[in-house]
């Protein structure tokens, strides 16, 4: 059999390697992977980074990042801040045309903040606008803002895309418009077609108002991540948004290949439920912390850095007197002890039960699976029952979001540049599914949002990350090393942190 | 993995003849050299000047390793130096706390760059510029020469430095600490300048010179230590310096890191019909070629740092660190994680550059107050921002 | 002439009416599994919690089973398949399926000509090719999607580790994902056509069907006058085939929705597959109505093939085949 299947196999290589390559034109596309494809071009209704990144080819906001990061006016020309910060002016740009021709104007900002304000609209990104309070017309290039409170920086907020309201009825922009199947915008790139292969074709937008230099982008959906690497290897794909961490020791030796950091405020956490019973005692949540053998869960799934506390060890508010726990099995034995559980035929029994737990994870985690087995052994070995589950992202969404039933989850989280954790620690985030409370460190996230001077913002945070994790609401694990890689045939490349895309009409190919 | 294609399209030639190649050919000369000083020699492969000056033998006129951990110490410090300026002016560019033409942002800057203490010391009007001058002060004594050096470093290794006084933080320190290494290096040589410092070393193993001694001429033409090496003779003569200058686009910078990688590549690939497997086995363990390539490119990074083309220096010191290897050894000096952490700030880039710098701060604790500061200067910048969190 | 006249309409209701249940319990099965699967397309979204009295009434999510299932039904008969949920938001169904569902038949139409004709090649062979195909057809009923996956990733890693030392340049290699592979997908439609039972199942039958008709007294007389039996063996061989294929259909497109997942192609499978996913109740319900639709309409070309044949054999029977 086995001889068989190798001749077969022999036969099929022989018959691949007879087939035509692919040529390779000069007007040749940016091809980039992502592992799944945006599910709506539309900036107003975007949920997932792969939206967020595509949107920023195609579409502009009144302020955007200029390449140190500072905020600049994108499709405003000039702004005139009020005296009691409470309005603003903004003039905008008179050379800009939407993909479709018509002219871009202040009517396009107008709806573009009543729409996504609009209740009926049902926009994901509605709280980008809640601090505005009113928005008037008051020239064709010229539009006011008002506020609900004191803006001392409105610009760095007004970043949001801008839709044509040509292209929409009335001050809603429902997701079933026919925009949905031939986006406008007013960037680089313009949408080019759906294709069969679930790719996005776009090209570049000849009236742009400044330079542009790709020809063509392709999105392109490679769903089995394992495959990416190795496609940005062959050459049939330029660029890789995020890479394995168990890709990246084999990108970096490959010469047609460059990698540059990419979203690095991640971290991955075992959370408890804090209202099932075994969580509730800290004797349990301690001792379960000490049996964790985290370097070694580590160790299979790339490299990384593990944590203490809920930010990655380069954020400044990693409080870095909080030392990594080791595991220790009498220590753990003791805490067990301690918490009236008693060893009884290799399992910690309490009232005649075993203390057996299930930890829940998503199944599009990428190595979420080898994680859970070792952890699973783990555990075992020092006497507590593991079941696993995993979760696609609507039962996830639905039984741990929604529902808070669960026992342990294992799961990430990723920050943009604020590291803001309110809604995961406070007693009122929305993100706090473990209902884990403390009003000591509520005060302290409170303030931390109310800070206003760098140094006690920071030492408030600090002193969050010691608090917490004293009270082990999850169990912290690491950091992953994370880049995005590109083709040498890329060049100028400049990869925003966050939205990647940001300063790619500098791109080029070659 | 040498045998890619690359996508460099020019012709590269191979690495011009280097102390690796030389090494590769001849283990046995190497085993030699390095059998008086053998730890010291070590903890240079290392990229640990600190160890390297402690396990060296007394006095630099009988030591080419206590030489070479000068220099290095020299140059770390300087990339320190460079560091500390960047997030100073980060901060005051960032934040436009004050008027530019304010006498305060001034010193602040000036400071950074370690220049005109005497007229900040005379003009210091309130409470907040006498901190701030005390320090100054101190500073100045040092390269006056009327502070002693172990003050100076007992001052620099001190944990007060940053808790003391916050605000007070001295942006200045690691400057002086170049230049009293520096003056170290010239005192233990018994030489006037750098240049004359340096031709007393005796063997270039380990250094950043793509030739088997180090050459002269390349010392007469370079302008400071800190350039050393970025742009050799030997290089320019192989096309792979011919500009001599940093490139003013990031693009450029890119196509000559590539003609490098690939020159060490050529080089590297033609190790088996030169050297037997005693001397490959010894380039491919220590990582030769690739702590060779880093060091050209480190130096360059700091040239183009010090002539203000940031995106050239980003794009160099990226490229030069080596992201599998976990903070300071053989594969990344600190000066890598140093310029790294310079590159980003200089480029708007302060949260990553936070994580450039976190690798070293255990093993370089004097680091502390310099990466609070940066700390500070990341949370200002985002301090009117909303925040954003996702799963996966 | 009247009494069949009569009983091709009472037979054509009853076509209607099997056509009409299959359908109403297709959608009625997708349409309760998704219900039942924990958490809705709203879940999806990031603010999804205050989205939810806006988009339930939308989507239509705040009704109960019985009403959704009714209002999918009315919406059927308009010819409307809604509009996409998550995978493709406010997209049309029809427009969103149209390619890959013609991909996907296509597939399985080639893969159910690979069947007919190894099983053909079969039972027209003797000696090794005979046995070899015998003990294929054995080998086919194993689970292969799987092993062929890895045996997919083999290759390409030993192809990968060619070119990375230099050995090769880079083949257009039929298991990158990104690429039109012919390749590719010629092998999933002979994995389709020959996997999980598929040729094995083809083989019994069409032995069983050549025994049939090699028996029949009017081959056996035609033989005995010397004349060629082949045009009787395929005018009587046409008729136990079409309803062998319709039976086989919802196998082979069930096997689709693997195989287009295991090889990454394009269809509408992987189409369903990401539906269920995301929760995406049109799209799901919509790409199973289509599938659905299409094997009552080969039972029913099947019927009447038969029928034309045979007059005496009965629509309802065929579609039940």
């Amino acid at each position: 059999m086995f001889t068989k299947l190798t001749q077969r196999t022999l036969f099929l290589f022989s018959l691949f390697m007879i087939l035509p390559k692919t040529t390779s034109a000069s007007s040749q596309p940016l091809r980039y992977a992502e592992d799944r494809a945006p599910a709506i071009i539309n900036p107003i209704f975007a949920t997932s980074m792969s939206e967020a990144r595509i949107n920023e080819l195609i579409f502009e906001g009144l302020f955007s990042d200029d390449q140190e990061l500072r905020v600049q006016p994108q499709l405003a020309q000039r702004f005139v801040l009020a005296q009691d910060k409470l309005s603003m002016v903004i003039h905008l740009r008179k050379d800009v045309k939407w993909h479709d021709g018509y002219d871009f104007t202040s009517e396009d900002v107008r709806f573009t903040i009543e729409a996504m304000r609009n209740k009926k609209t049902a926009s994901t990104e509605s709280g980008r606008v809640q601090w505005i309070k009113a928005v008037m017309v008051q020239g064709p290039h010229t539009v006011t803002i008002t506020f609900n409170d004191q803006e001392f920086a409105p610009s760095e907020r007004l970043q949001f895309k801008i839709l044509p309201a040509h292209l929409f009825r009335g001050d809603v922009a429902s997701r079933t418009n026919k925009f949905r199947n031939h986006p406008v915008g007013t960037g680089p790139m313009m949408f080019d077609s759906y294709n069969t292969d679930n790719s996005i074709s776009l090209r570049k937008f000849p009236d742009y108002y400044g330079s542009a230099r790709l020809e063509k982008v392709v999105m392109r959906e490679v769903s089995d991540k394992n495959y990416q690497a190795k496609l940005l290897a062959y050459g049939s794909i330029d660029a890789l948004v995020r890479v394995m961490p168990r890709d990246l020791s084999v990108l970096q030796a490959n010469r047609n290949v460059e990698l540059y950091p990419y979203q690095t405020n991640s971290w991955w956490y075992l959370g408890y439920n804090m209202q099932r019973s075994f969580a509730k005692d800290p004797n349990v949540r301690a001792a379960l912390e000490l049996m964790v053998d985290r370097h070694s869960l580590l160790k299979p799934i790339g490299t990384g850095e593990l944590l203490s506390g809920p930010f990655v060890r380069s954020s400044p508010y990693y409080n870095h007197n909080v030392s990594t726990s080791r595991p220790n099995q009498s220590l753990a034995a003791n805490l067990m002890q301690e918490a009236g559980y008693a060893l009884v035929n290799n399992k910690w029994t309490k009232d005649g039960e075993p203390l057996s737990v299930t930890i829940t994870t998503q199944r599009d985690l990428d190595a979420a699976l080898e994680v859970i087995v070792n952890l699973q052994t783990q555990l075992f070995n020092q006497g507590i029952t593991v079941h696993t589950q995993f979760y696609d992202k609507a039962e996830w969404r639905a039984k741990i979001w929604g529902q808070s039933d669960f026992d342990i989850i294992l799961s990430m989280w990723s920050f943009d540049r604020t590291e803001d954790i309110y809604e995961q620690f406070h007693s009122t985030g929305s993100r706090n599914f473990g209902n884990y409370e403390n009003p000591k460190v509520d005060t302290l996230l409170d303030q931390a949002t109310s800070a206003r001077d760098p140094q006690e913002k920071r030492s408030t945070l600090q002193l969050a990350h010691k608090t917490i994790a004293a009270d082990d609401p999850m169990i912290f694990l690491w950091t992953l090393d994370s880049y995005s890689a590109l083709s040498t045939k890329v060049n100028n490349v400049v990869i925003h942190p966050f939205y990647f895309f940001t300063w790619a009409n500098a791109w080029y190919l070659q | 993995m040498t045998a890619c294609n690359t996508g460099v399209q020019q012709d590269v030639a191979s690495l011009p003849y280097s102390w690796v190649t030389a090494l590769a050919e001849d283990p046995t000369v190497f085993k030699d050299s390095i059998e008086a000083e053998r730890s010291a020699w070590i903890a240079l492969h290392s990229n640990d000047p600190h160890k390297a000056l402690t396990k060296s033998k007394a006095t630099a006129s009988q030591s080419t390793t206590r030489v070479r951990a000068l220099v290095d110490l020299t140059v770390l410090f300087d990339d320190l130096a460079l560091l500390s300026g960047q997030i100073q002016k980060g901060t005051f560019r960032d934040t436009m706390l004050v008027d530019e033409q304010d006498h305060r942002t001034q010193a602040a800057i000036a400071a950074a760059e370690c220049h005109g203490f005497t007229d900040l010391i005379s003009n210091a009007k309130s409470t907040e510029d006498i901190k701030l001058t005390t320090r100054l002060k101190a500073h100045q004594a040092l390269i006056d020469g009327t502070l002693a050096p172990q003050e100076h470093l007992a001052l620099g290794e001190s944990p007060l430095l940053y808790t003391e006084s916050k605000r007070g933080y001295d942006p200045c320190l690691f400057a002086a600490q170049r230049d009293f290494w520096s003056s170290q290096l010239l005192l233990e040589t018994n030489t006037d300048g750098w240049r004359e410092a340096l031709s007393t070393i005796k063997s270039p193993l380990f250094s950043v010179w793509t030739t088997a001694h180090i050459p002269p001429e390349d010392l007469s033409k370079t302008d400071t230590l800190a350039a050393v090496g970025a742009f050799t003779t030997a290089l320019k003569d192989q096309g792979l310096a011919e500009k001599q200058r940093i490139p003013e686009t990031n693009t450029d910078a890119r196509e000559q890191i590539r003609a490098l990688t690939k020159s060490i590549d050529l080089e590297k690939a033609s190790l088996p019909e030169r050297a037997d497997t005693t001397g490959q086995a010894l380039v491919a363990e220590l990582s030769l070629f690739q702590g060779l390539r880093q060091k050209i490119l480190l130096s360059r990074a700091r040239s183009a740092l010090k002539a203000n083309q940031f995106q050239a220096a980003l794009t160099y010191a990226s490229e030069a660190i080596d992201i599998g290897a976990k903070g300071v050894g053989p594969l990344n000096s600190a000066n890598a994680f140093v310029l790294l952490t310079a590159a980003r700030i200089a480029n708007g880039r302060t949260r990553e550059a936070m994580d450039a710098l976190q690798p070293i701060l255990n093993s370089h604790p004097y680091i502390q107050g310099l990466y609070e500061q940066l700390g500070d200067l990341v949370v200002r910048e985002n301090i009117n921002r909303t925040g954003e969190s996702k799963e996966n | 002439m009247g009494r069949i006249d009569s009983k091709i309409i009472s037979q054509s209701a009853s076509v209607v009416v099997i056509a009409a249940a299959t359908l109403i319990g297709a959608t009625l099965t997708i349409e309760t599994l998704l219900w039942a699967a924990p958490g809705d397309p709203i879940d999806l979204l990031p603010n999804g919690a205050s989205l939810r009295p806006i988009l339930e009434i939308e989507w239509g999510l705040d009704r109960s089973l019985s009403e959704r299932w009714w209002d999918a039904l009315i919406r059927l008969s308009k010819g409307d398949l809604g509009t996409s949920m998550s995978v493709r938001p406010g997209l049309d169904v029809w427009t969103l399926i149209a390619a890959p569902v013609q991909r996907s038949l296509l597939w399985a139409g080639l893969a159910m000509v690979t069947s007919v004709v190894l099983g053909l090649i079969t039972i027209g062979t003797k000696g090794t090719i005979h046995r070899l195909l015998h003990v294929l057809g054995i080998v086919s009923i194993a689970p292969l999607f799987l092993a062929t996956h890895m045996a997919v990733n083999t290759i390409n890693d030993i192809t990968f580790g060619a070119i990375s030392s230099g050995y090769i340049d880079r083949p257009n290699f039929f298991a990158l994902p990104l690429e039109e592979s012919l390749v590719r997908t010629v092998l999933a439609i002979f994995l389709l056509g020959f996997a999980s039972g598929n040729l094995y199942e083809w083989r019994e039958e069409i032995i069983v069907i050549k025994n049939r008709i090699d028996t029949s007294d009017y081959v056996m007389a035609t033989r005995s006058r010397g004349l060629p039996v082949w045009q009787h063996f395929l005018y009587n061989a046409i008729p136990p085939l079409a309803s062998l294929v319709v039976a086989r259909i919802p196998l082979y497109l069930g096997g689709l929705v693997i195989l287009e997942r295991l090889f990454l192609l394009e269809g509408a499978g992987a189409l369903l597959w990401n539906a269920a996913l995301a929760r995406d109740y049109a799209l799901a319900s919509g790409l199973t109505l289509v599938f659905a639709s299409f094997v009552i309409i080969t039972r029913l070309i099947a019927s009447l093939i038969q029928l034309q044949i045979n007059p005496r054999h009965s629509l309802s029977h065929a579609s039940n085949a």
